[in-house]
């Protein structure tokens, strides 16, 4: 796999920020050296700096050299802490976001950061002596005993072991304010994306694979080998005895079949469908089962325009009126009725798509069953919806039964 | 010749396009045999009572009985069947192993010839006399070897028989010889004993916490040891305090 730029107009996903980073800590969650971390970084920077400053020049005011020069001082200390802080990160920017090559960005970053510390400790260097020009004349004037503890520290720290100290302490200032930390986050975000890149095409194999299996699944299941021998075994038996009807049937089945089949090019990652197509399928199903037992099964199609033009998940219903075929009406001695209904209703419950197969067969009976259409069914409207529909089947007071999906209508929009 | 005894030949099959097309294909090839139409299961039960008959031909899926239980008929009464099914692919397997004859759908007349000249073989001299069908082992193979996990429950919570999903149901609690259903959105009460539905549960859902109670392990609120130091269960959103056994505890803590 080619590593790939992060791209840094976006925040990184959870697992390779650093945690859930909140509050004022929030802009570490954009790539490192991006615009929105550098303006995140510069108002948690300037905030603590302000108030460093603030006190600097407080504590100059009061120490005696002046309310002026120590709001001077303290622009000073600001300004020059500001530029030491960013001068290498936004240099970084610039390169990241000059989308070099990889490995050359790598380089050209740690080089702008270390470009940045070079530019700290000139500015430090001008900055402080700014400062000191500011301070020390007055202070010289106005606290003469203050200024003497001040050149006796310097004196302290002309020693030669101090002033390693000091280089040393300074080089780690520089480093942590000239953006080195960042320099280890952008480092180790690299690394963290390109896992997280190689995660997550995983886990895409893996759903494009499971979607793969839930549409062969369903194309298995859309049209039931039962149904199809047995329609063909009744065609093949009216082709003598009733040709006008055996006729009618393979027209039906061919209509069942083009409803239900995939259409070329249609087959997306996530099946969908409408209300319309779904009762198109119930509908030419209902059709060959009527030619198949004749008298016996009576079917009603009925639906709102507007509901009709819903999505609908593909199987939920063809499920539905299978289901009182096989157990509701083909149990049944004598004549059965199948209706079909859509219906978009507003009540109590709020906006709804209700859809419902009502038959007049043998009713539901006491029991237990592993039966896996309605758990199936169930499942689909569980993983696609989740509380915001629901599937009801149960006995009607007037015999035979009836099952009912029931889905809001603004998870319909969004599902 | 064989094709000149009057056979006594059954065909039950709901559909009447292919159950007349049958008894004509018989009629043709058999023109002595006496053919008797049945357009579903109790239909050829009520024959059965009265009529003798040498072979059937039975649809298993029909209206009123099945045609196993016709089967089960047919054969007490010293008869023989040939099954005709249109695609069950677990069917066939049963078919199989159970060395039963059957047909597929659509029909093939060649094929149906042949049944019957295998018929008359095991009834003409010499023939071997057929061995008996294990209709029950039968009958399991039909309903698929293991039961099925349990996935619904057809029930009455409230006025109205209804299908419960498992994937509602909170608890199953022992109530005298039957079971109590407990779902958020009420009780109903089944025959199944909690023995029968206990393998048929998931158990990385489902824990049996006593001899009477399976429960779901997600509706339990807690488990806490009462005044006199046992156990007991209360469900979430629910008063009632259930009674947990020392051994279901300790399969709780491996689980």
């Amino acid at each position: 796999m080619s590593a790939v730029h992060v791209p840094l107009d976006a925040p990184l996903p959870d697992d390779v920020g650093t945690g859930r980073l909140s509050g004022i800590l929030r802009y570490r969650r954009w790539p490192v050296f991006s615009a929105r971390w550098l303006l995140g970084r510069a108002l948690v920077f300037g905030a603590v700096l302000l108030v460093l400053a603030a006190m600097s020049a407080l504590g100059t005011a009061v120490a005696g050299p002046g309310l002026e020069a120590g709001l001077v001082a303290g622009g000073w200390l600001l300004g020059s802490m500001m530029l030491m802080a960013f001068a290498g990160p936004v240099l970084a920017g610039f390169v990241r976001y000059a989308r070099w090559p990889l490995k050359r960005e790598r380089v050209g970053v740690v080089l702008a950061v270390a470009l940045g510390m070079g530019i700290a400790f000139a500015v430090d260097r001008v900055g402080s002596a700014r400062i000191d020009a500011q301070i020390r004349p007055a202070m010289a004037a106005n606290a003469p005993a203050l200024a003497a503890q001040a050149r006796e520290a310097e004196a302290r720290a002309n020693a030669p072991w101090m002033q390693v100290a000091g280089v040393g302490i300074a080089l780690a200032v520089y480093f942590a304010l000239g953006g080195g930390l960042a320099l280890a986050g952008y480092a180790r975000e690299a690394r963290q994306w390109e896992h997280a890149r190689q995660q997550a095409a995983m886990a895409a194999m893996a759903q494009a694979r499971r979607e793969a299996e839930l549409r062969l699944a369903a194309l298995q299941a859309q049209v039931q080998p039962h149904f199809l021998f047995n329609t063909l075994a009744s065609i093949r038996a009216l082709v003598e005895q009733d040709p006008a009807r055996a006729g009618r049937s393979l027209e039906a089945l061919a209509a069942h079949l083009r409803a239900t089949l995939p259409r070329p090019g249609e087959d997306d990652a996530r099946p969908s469908s409408t209300v319309a197509r779904q009762l198109d399928v119930a509908a030419s199903y209902l059709e060959v089962m009527r030619l198949r037992l004749g008298e016996r099964l009576h079917v009603v199609v009925d639906a709102d325009p507007e509901a009709r033009a819903l999505p609908f998940p593909p199987l939920l219903l063809i499920t539905l009126v299978e289901n009182a075929i096989t157990h509701g009406i083909e149990p049944l001695r004598g004549p059965g009725e199948v209706r079909v209904e859509a219906r978009v209703c507003r009540d109590g419950d709020g906006e709804r798509l209700a859809v419902s197969v009502v038959d007049s067969g043998v009713g539901l009976r006491p029991g237990v069953g592993g039966g896996i259409g309605l758990a199936n069914v169930r499942g689909q409207l569980a993983a696609r919806f989740g509380e915001r529909a629901r599937l009801q089947v149960a006995n009607r007071p007037e015999g035979g039964c009836v099952a009912r999906i029931d889905i809001a209508m603004e998870a319909l929009r969004d599902g | 010749m064989a094709d000149v005894r009057a056979w006594r030949l059954l065909v039950a099959e709901d559909e009447a396009p292919q159950r007349e097309a049958l008894c004509a294909l018989l009629r043709s090839l058999r023109p002595h045999a006496v053919v008797q139409a049945c357009e579903d299961g109790l239909a050829a039960l009520e024959w059965l009572d009265a009529n003798p008959v040498d072979l059937a031909l039975l649809d298993i899926r029909m209206p009123g009985a099945s045609g196993l239980e016709v089967a089960e008929r047919v054969l007490a009464r010293g008869g023989e069947v040939v099954f005709t099914t249109a695609f069950e692919a677990h069917a066939l397997r049963a078919f199989e192993q159970g060395a039963v004859d059957y047909l597929l759908k659509p029909l093939q007349p060649a094929r149906v010839r042949e049944a019957l000249e295998r018929f008359e073989r095991r009834r003409g001299p010499g023939g071997a006399f057929p061995s008996p069908i294990d209709l029950a082992g039968l009958a399991r193979l039909l309903e698929s070897a293991a039961p099925p996990r349990l996935r619904w429950i057809n029930a009455s919570l409230g006025d109205t028989l209804r299908v419960i999903a498992v994937d509602d149901v909170l608890a199953f609690h022992a109530d005298d010889k039957l079971t109590r259903v407990l779902t958020a959105e009420g009780d109903a009460l089944i025959r199944a004993p909690l023995k029968e539905l206990a393998p048929r549960l998931d158990p990385v859902l489902f824990w049996q916490a006593h001899r009477s109670l399976i429960v779901r392990l997600s509706a339990i609120d807690r488990v806490r040891k009462d005044e006199l130091g046992r156990h007991v269960l209360t469900l979430k959103g629910r008063e009632a305090r259930f009674a947990v056994s020392q051994g279901a505890l300790a399969r709780l803590r491996t689980l």
